[in-house]
């Protein structure tokens, strides 16, 4: 493997980088919405499940536990933007949360 | 807060980390009853379950190494907003419904957030250094995988996978990381697994400082 060492990293790159920083707010949304609701109808439909076959809630379970871990990724990235160029990073209690 | 700024780090950032990591130097000095609790903590049980969840549920909703001024009442409210969301929940539908539902989706959620923290880390070729020979680029860069995963399992992990992406710039957001990595060459270095790679990392436990590699217990004896 082959990785780039300081020496080889310009700053054109990272000012390159600093274009994609700008949020798109359709995008944004669309994004929020699309896992509320996926996580709103999984919930639903695992409540369902459990008077029909308690496995089956468990089997769903797995769907909407990774579309609340994606949740908790789309809040540290999509949402907040506290970071710095130097990728300070969010507080832990907008991605704790999601995992609560 | 520092994990970004001190990525790699070993001096620093193993403080602020989700996953405890020792040394091969370090695991030889432990008493032998300190040896077995690393080894046990760092079993994949341990580590993607019970401490995970002990993390993600009691850990985070008080944290005590946060600056007090600043995120504590934020932390205090967003617990508000969590109990006040399950009560709702618990009056809408019944306590015993919410706890059948809402409880394998924390304990999964939690073991799967767990294993993304360490993967996007601890990897047998990854980047870690004491402070004096220490990098930020570097441990950005190379310290940070690239997971290269299913376009569904991106969707459902927020594009988390692009770590090195998020490690260098973290205000770009989740939905641009992939055209960012896309349109910038040097992010393509970076250390990259697919899913089935991926599950090897789970059994590496220690940091060899010589030859810069994570690698097994096994290996702490030679």
């Amino acid at each position: 493997m082959q990785t780039v060492r300081p020496a080889d990293w310009s700053q054109a790159s990272l000012d390159a980088m600093k274009a994609f920083a700008a949020p798109v707010l359709r995008r944004s949304i669309l994004q929020l919405c699309t896992s509320l609701a996926g996580y709103l109808a999984g919930w639903y439909a695992m409540l369902r499940l459990t008077e029909v076959h308690y496995g089956l809630t468990l089997l769903l379970a797995f769907l909407v536990a990774g579309l609340r871990s994606g949740s908790s990724s789309s809040f540290t990235t999509a949402s907040t933007g506290r970071s710095s160029a130097r990728g300070v990073p969010t507080t832990s209690s907008a991605s704790s949360s999601a995992f609560s | 807060m520092g994990h970004h700024a001190h990525s790699g780090n070993l001096d620093v950032d193993r403080a602020m980390g989700l996953v405890p990591m020792l040394t091969c130097n370090e695991y030889r000095a432990l008493t032998p009853w300190r040896r077995l609790c690393y080894r046990i903590h760092r079993h994949p049980l341990v580590l993607f379950g019970l401490d995970a969840w002990f993390y993600f549920l009691i850990v985070q909703r008080f944290p005590q190494k946060m600056p007090k001024p600043f995120t504590q009442p934020r932390i205090l409210w967003t617990n508000v907003g969590i109990a006040a969301v399950y009560a709702i929940a618990a009056l809408t539908v019944g306590w015993r419904e919410l706890l059948l539902v809402q409880a394998p989706i924390v304990v999964i959620s939690a073991g799967v957030g767990r294993w993304l923290f360490f993967i996007q880390h601890q990897f047998a070729n990854g980047y870690w250094e004491r402070a004096a020979e220490w990098d930020y680029y570097t441990g950005a860069l190379a310290g940070s995988s690239h997971y290269d995963l299913p376009p569904l399992l991106h969707w459902f992990t927020g594009n988390i996978g692009f770590h090195q992406v998020h490690h260098l710039n973290a205000a770009i957001p989740n939905y641009r990381l992939q055209e960012c990595l896309e349109k910038t060459p040097v992010l393509q270095t970076a250390p990259r697994f697919d899913l089935m790679s991926s599950f090897r990392c789970a059994s590496l436990g220690l940091w060899d400082e010589d030859r810069h590699e994570l690698v097994p217990f096994s290996r702490a004896r030679a």
